[in-house]
């Protein structure tokens, strides 16, 4: 088990009461806790209330984080668990709509490769959200965070066996609902 | 590695769509929110939230329930005890002959009363016109004692009765005043007993 020194000088500010420690925890970690918030619930609301809840329990729970193992870990393990414990809202499609107004503005691609690249983002998109919620967040530690098989295992409760496991059938999974799609890919 | 190669695409998709985003400047906001009202709900218990509401409102109600049934409970003996005087003894009591105790002082009739009842009723405060009391005697009805006070105005009578066990408010007032007289109580005739609990009694009614 390893802390970074400055982790550490925040966790004892926070312990402290000290709001400049809160603050700039928060800061240091915020983009990670509502990364992995919006790509398991693909709802930039529902994501703001995950990551809300997770700083809330993690300033409160401070105090007994007794470093036994990476604060990161700790954290990971604290998102998992508002998103598991979150109710699933009904997607918002904005997010989407916006990435393909984004990718008709992209230079250097036809207009009919961008529609298709539009069309197979929303596949996907559809795809991951339809999975069951430990294998949607297998991919989400996976692929938004670039966890390891072992730290995905830490936040999730598991044995990186399993980890393992779980990520190679969500590929096939994946990979059998979107093969259609792959030419469409290949062509971009 | 075959699997690997035909899920390039896929995971190269992945790794596009499940991008790392920034976090909405709006998020500490919430949370320092959040946090402040998590602090005040322990401070405070009384603003504990809906589950607390719901552990209180049986509690709440079985109050009510029981509040409710006393003032039932007093309103029935209320009723027993000074209703079938209208009907049956206040044609005797209206009639100053009948009295156990024959004064013309109000102060007398004050100490009897108070001596046999514990009714503390003021009736020196005077009346208007010819309007004056007489005497008074008890009426014991159903476990209550009631003190019947007549009063005389002219060729007129009226009776006030008093009862300080089975008032039904008994918790803001000593007693209960019922009339009983030869014209309408609210008569420009006879005013006496009217009267007397509108300029005396006021505060207790």
């Amino acid at each position: 088990m390893v802390l970074e020194e400055t982790d550490n000088q925040l966790i004892e500010g926070c312990r402290r009461g000290e709001p400049s420690s809160f603050r700039e925890l928060f800061e240091r970690y915020k983009d990670r806790v509502y990364s992995i918030a919006l790509r398991y619930s693909g709802d930039p609301e529902t994501a703001q209330d995950i990551s809300q809840d997770t700083f809330v329990k993690l300033f409160a729970a401070i105090g007994g984080f007794r470093g036994d193992s990476s604060f990161e870990s700790w954290l990971y393990r604290l998102v998992v668990n508002s998103c598991f414990d979150h109710k699933r809202k009904t997607r918002r499609f904005l997010p989407l709509l916006a990435g393909v107004f984004d990718l008709l503005r992209a230079p250097g691609a036809s207009a009919l490769d961008q529609v298709m690249r539009a069309e197979m983002s929303g596949r996907v998109r559809t795809a991951v959200d339809g999975l069951p919620p430990e294998q949607r967040m297998v991919i989400v530690l996976r692929y938004t965070q670039g966890l390891s098989y072992e730290e995905i295992g830490a936040a999730m409760g598991c044995s990186a066996g399993t980890v393992a496991s779980r990520l190679n059938r969500v590929h096939k999974l994946l990979g059998r609902r979107l093969t259609h799609l792959a030419g469409g890919s290949n062509r971009v | 590695m075959s699997d690997q190669n035909d899920n390039s695409w896929l995971q190269n998709e992945l790794e596009r769509q499940l991008a790392p985003v920034r976090a909405p400047d709006s998020l500490w906001g919430r949370i320092e929110a959040a946090a402040f009202n998590s602090r005040r709900r322990k401070t405070n218990p009384a603003q504990a939230g809906p589950q607390a509401g719901w552990i209180l409102w049986p509690a709440v109600a079985v109050l009510l329930l029981s509040a409710s049934g006393d003032l039932l409970w007093e309103l029935g003996k209320a009723r027993a005890s000074l209703a079938p005087l209208t009907e049956q003894d206040l044609e005797a009591v209206a009639d100053s002959a009948s009295c156990d105790f024959k004064s013309a002082d109000p102060a007398q009739i004050e100490r009897w009363v108070k001596a046999k009842t514990n009714v503390d009723v003021s009736l020196s405060c005077g009346l208007p016109g010819n309007a004056h009391p007489v005497g008074a005697r008890l009426i014991r009805k159903r476990g209550a004692v009631i003190a019947a006070i007549a009063y005389r105005d002219g060729s007129d009578s009226a009776t006030l009765l008093l009862s300080d066990k089975h008032s039904l408010f008994r918790w803001n007032r000593d007693y209960v005043i019922a009339w009983s007289g030869s014209k309408e109580p609210g008569s420009k005739e006879n005013p006496a007993a009217c009267n007397h609990c509108h300029l005396d009694a006021r505060s207790q009614l």
